[in-house]
């Protein structure tokens, strides 16, 4: 993490204005997401436009070909572009021959990517952005905080503040009057210009047409007005037929805007002629009269033959990964992106502008999965996210004490318990009387200025396992717990509540001692080596027990076993049919309950009123999100649902280390809506989320308590 | 039968959800009072049209040149013919009336004159006050009009004045974007690989932006208003 990148996301986080704009756009994108998905089978229609892109890129190459034959029947010219500086010198050249000097631009991410805007107005050709938004951002002097609202971060004060200036006159922020004043200055700009550039969202090999789609009208005439049209096409839009282009436009629109079909889609097919034009001596229509088609490959045929990093060209730019992104929620793709922003942007980061910028990107990221949940081409950004930092992590060197901790202590259980007792001692200056770690010396500081910590108990799960190996018949089903670090050093207590509970439920409840950390913070990093040798050891302590399941109760430990494992290990047959094993007895805490919830004891809790926060792993991971609410309703608690109740919380594995302003963020939003619903208690299902919500509380210094559901099942009397 | 009028209702519906004001006719009276309503509450001096052969063959807009409204045809040829008064001139004539109706100096090459039309054009469209065209398809789902062109007059009328409306028969309307696909590829020609029109263009609603902070759905920078008059003969 780069002090610049730091810097950046500490002024996002304090600028007014933009988090003001941040706000309702993400009130607004919420909605828009609702209706967008009202009515359609999105599963479906998603499945459906992931295997049309796939067979899309599989073909890529006949298609490219295709494309260009067909393109050019129809009266176009075809360039392709290897590099960003081949496709900028290709316009430049045509832009110097044909004299132009007034050039219109619809939005493109791809000339944003090559930063075509720029190298045309150092040549002094003046440059007119049509898209409102991106006029906006290019009055500002900015680059786009949102592949489809590139002006989302600014308020309207500081919009008309652009348009004021622009014509040197008092602009009102009425928001019809703003419109109108972007219309109107735009217009001559049009008539007047010799070119007209555009992007494409799709270009269909099979007929060599273009399809442009735009809400606002100018793509309509940024097409058609200027004697030349310039559209650059990144060759991944490039698809098989128009069937393939419908599967887009079914779910663009109401992927990024929420609503059915954007205003105008544009099919552009070669030149405009005059109908029957043997009867006439005009040569050509209405329409430019020539067009340019600048194929750019930049980075993506590399990417087509990574086998990791190929599905990033299934994307359609639809945003709506931005829109869902907690983090992007915090600091807008100003910040959190470079050119290409959040998730995905990334990825393409990576392979277009370079691997430095795209790790300093991927670390932002919560690995909190809602992303791959909106995605409507089915990519499954998190992985690839995972795979950027593994990537960067084989060839560079991590931070150095990260790498100590992850690489020589998580892995080995006897290590790490001795390290735990190390800081054990040391914390005792820190601890208050009531266990929790308020203020940290150091660089730990900045931690707890963000939450306060719980304390690492006297004595871990490990040392006072062994009450826990229960006895009896062998025909009852055996039960093994898998607590995770949290629970096993710093909720302890929970761990005994897991216990009773399962030896509540008659099950023979087993607590194997030699576990150790499930891998997940060093495979977020990006270390797979050093998480296979912890899955390794755990795989085998757990298969030891002969347990029928294994409960837990942190849901990111749960999809590290469960679904990490088996990717880790799919290269060797015999770990992974281990591995498969383990998997198939996964059982989260709450999962298992309710298929016993009969008998299980419930104790009552002083609060009634309760609200629920999902963990990210556990409703996105696992897809698990009723049964822990059908517990609360055993519980006979009342439950009030919370606002975003599936909204990441903000812990996001070591970012409370790397981005801890970032995560107080992202906290803060998840602690407002509980507080909003006038809960007593807030009950989770996974520790780490405890420990962010309670840490979080306590520096409101609420009375709101934090509960993790297995604690509900607490013996009474038990501490 | 019933299928039919379920799907012209959808298409009602969703065209009107999407934000345009669609007005349903079934005779030709009907379609001029449509007509004239608009050109009155709205204050429509110019209009121009594009291709409009269903509103020739009613003679929809015949009355408006009676009501010292000016009508303008937009399509090269059609535009070149009112200029010569129908009559067959060669090119020095016709570049000659060009001239004069631009106030340009233009050379006696079809390139030049295509230019001085087009530039001519573009300000009778941007000075117009109700563009009118005509869609192919209508698609039931979307509430979605389309039109297939060479020229490109059409996206210009339907763009560029100040309001627009286009004209569709409840016949042509189709369920959804799979069997519009279908009418266009039967349209253009039914061949795989064949040649489509230049420019095909899908309209959904009224143009718009949420750029602007608390303007949503406001108008952006094309039509202020969509019209859509249905044609539904018995």
């Amino acid at each position: 993490m780069s002090a610049e990148a730091e810097k950046q996301i500490r002024q996002a986080l304090a600028d007014k204005h933009l988090q003001s704009a941040l706000k309702s756009f993400t009130a607004l994108t919420k909605i828009g997401r609702q209706m967008g998905m009202t009515g359609i089978d999105f599963p479906v229609l998603r499945q459906d436009l992931h295997n049309r892109k796939e067979r899309a890129i599989d073909h890529l190459p006949q298609l490219i070909v295709q494309f260009k034959k067909n393109a050019c029947d129809a009266g176009a010219i075809v360039f392709e572009a290897k590099t960003a500086e081949e496709a900028v010198n290709y316009v430049l050249k045509l832009a110097r021959e044909r004299g132009v000097k007034n050039i219109v631009k619809s939005k493109s991410m791809v000339s944003e990517e090559i930063d075509l805007r720029g190298k045309l107005e150092q040549v002094g050709i003046r440059v007119d952005e049509t898209d409102i938004g991106e006029r906006i951002v290019q009055l500002a002097g900015e680059r786009p905080a949102h592949i489809v609202g590139p002006a989302i971060h600014k308020t309207r004060e500081q919009i008309a503040g652009l348009f004021g200036k622009l014509l040197d006159r008092e602009i009102s922020t009425d928001a019809q009057i703003l419109l109108d004043t972007a219309r109107e200055s735009l217009r001559d700009s049009y008539l007047k210009a010799d070119m007209g550039i555009s992007g494409a969202n799709i270009a269909i090999a099979d007929s060599g047409t273009l399809v442009i789609l735009t809400n606002e009208g100018n793509g309509q005439m940024v097409t058609t007005l200027a004697p030349i049209h310039i559209a650059i096409v990144g060759i991944e839009k490039i698809v098989h037929d128009f069937a393939d282009a419908n599967a887009v436009l079914r779910l663009l629109s109401r992927s990024c805007v929420g609503t059915k079909m954007t205003s105008y889609v544009s099919f552009i097919t070669g030149i405009s002629k005059v109908d029957n034009s043997c009867d006439s001596f005009f040569p050509a229509g209405q329409g430019p009269r020539e067009l340019h088609i600048i194929l750019l490959d930049n980075g993506r045929s590399t990417m087509r033959e990574s086998e990791m990093f190929r599905q990033a060209l299934y994307c359609i730019k639809c945003g709506s990964c931005l829109n869902i992104c907690p983090v992007f929620a915090s600091v807008s793709g100003q910040t959190y992106g470079y050119v290409y922003q959040g998730g995905i942007g990334t990825v393409l980061t990576a392979f277009y502008h370079g691997w430095q910028l795209a790790h300093e990107l991927a670390e932002m990221c919560m690995g909190c999965l809602s992303c791959r949940d909106v995605c409507p081409a089915d990519i499954d950004i998190p992985q690839m996210i995972r795979e950027v930092r593994k990537k960067y992590h084989e060839e560079k060197i991590l931070n150095v004490d990260k790498t100590f901790v992850y690489r020589a202590v998580l892995k080995n259980p006897g290590v790490l318990n001795m390290t735990v007792k190390a800081g054990r001692f040391l914390q005792k200056p820190f601890v208050d009387r009531d266990a929790m770690i308020r203020k940290l010396p150091l660089v730990f500081g900045k931690i707890t200025d963000i939450i306060s910590l719980p304390s690492i108990t006297p004595a871990s799960l490990r040392d006072c396992s062994p009450t826990f190996k229960s006895t009896g018949d062998n025909d009852r089903s055996r039960v093994a717990f898998f607590s995770g670090c949290v629970a096993s050093y710093l909720y302890t207590g929970l761990g005994e509540s897991v216990l009773q509970a399962l030896n509540n439920l008659n099950v023979i409840a087993i607590y194997p001692p030699d576990q150790t950390c499930c891998g997940a913070p060093v495979y977020f990093n990006g270390d797979s080596k050093t998480t296979l040798s912890m899955a390794v050891h755990n795989i085998e302590v757990l298969l030891e027990t002969g347990a029928d399941y294994i409960v837990t109760v942190c849901p990111g430990c749960a999809v590290m076993l469960k679904k990490e494992y088996l990717r880790l290990t799919e290269k060797d047959k015999i770990l992974y049919s281990k591995a498969l094993s383990v998997s198939g007895k996964i059982r989260d805490f709450s999962q298992l309950m309710i298929g016993h919830s009969g008998k299980a004891e419930v104790s009552k809790s002083g609060s009634t009123r309760v609200t629920y926060h999902d963990p990210c792993h556990l409703k996105r991971g696992l897809g698990i999100w009723l049964e822990p609410r059908k517990l609360i309703e055993v519980a006979g608690l009342e439950l009030v649902e919370m606002d975003d109740a599936d909204a990441c919380c903000g812990f996001g594995g070591d970012s409370l280390l790397t981005h801890p302003d970032l995560c107080g963020s992202i906290l803060n939003r998840k602690l407002d809506n509980i507080e909003a619903t006038g809960a007593d208690a807030v009950i989770t299902a996974c520790t780490a989320c405890v420990l962010q919500l309670r840490g979080g509380l306590d520096k409101r210094g609420s009375k709101i308590k934090v509960v993790h559901i297995a604690d509900l099942f607490k013996v009474t009397g038990h501490p | 039968m019933t299928k039919k009028i379920e799907l012209i209702e959808k298409f009602k519906a969703e065209a009107a959800k999407a934000g345009a004001k669609v007005l349903v006719a079934e005779n030709r009276e009907k379609a001029i009072d449509h007509i004239n309503n608009i050109i009155r509450s709205k204050r429509v001096n110019v209009v121009v049209k594009a291709s409009c052969p269903l509103a020739g063959s009613l003679k929809l807009l015949n009355h408006l040149s009676e009501q010292n409204i000016s009508v303008c045809e937009t399509s090269l040829v059609q535009w070149a013919i009112r200029l010569t008064q129908n009559k067959e001139v060669p090119l020095e004539e016709v570049a000659g009336l060009v001239a004069n109706a631009t106030g340009e100096i233009v050379d006696h090459d079809p390139e030049a004159v295509l230019q001085a039309a087009k530039r001519a054009l573009k300000n009778i469209y941007a000075n117009a006050d109700l563009g009118i065209t005509e869609a192919d398809f209508g698609i039931a789902e979307t509430g979605t009009l389309i039109t297939l062109e060479n020229e490109g007059n059409q996206r210009l009328a339907a763009v560029l004045p100040r309001l627009h409306l286009t004209i569709i028969e409840a016949k042509n309307i189709v369920l959804d974007l799979a069997e519009a696909a279908e009418m266009i590829k039967r349209t253009a020609g039914g061949i795989p690989g064949c040649r489509l029109p230049t420019f095909i263009t899908y309209l959904t609603g009224r143009n718009t932006t949420a750029d602007i902070p608390g303007a949503l759905f406001a108008r952006a920078q094309g039509p202020e208003e969509e019209y859509i008059l249905l044609i539904e003969l018995e």
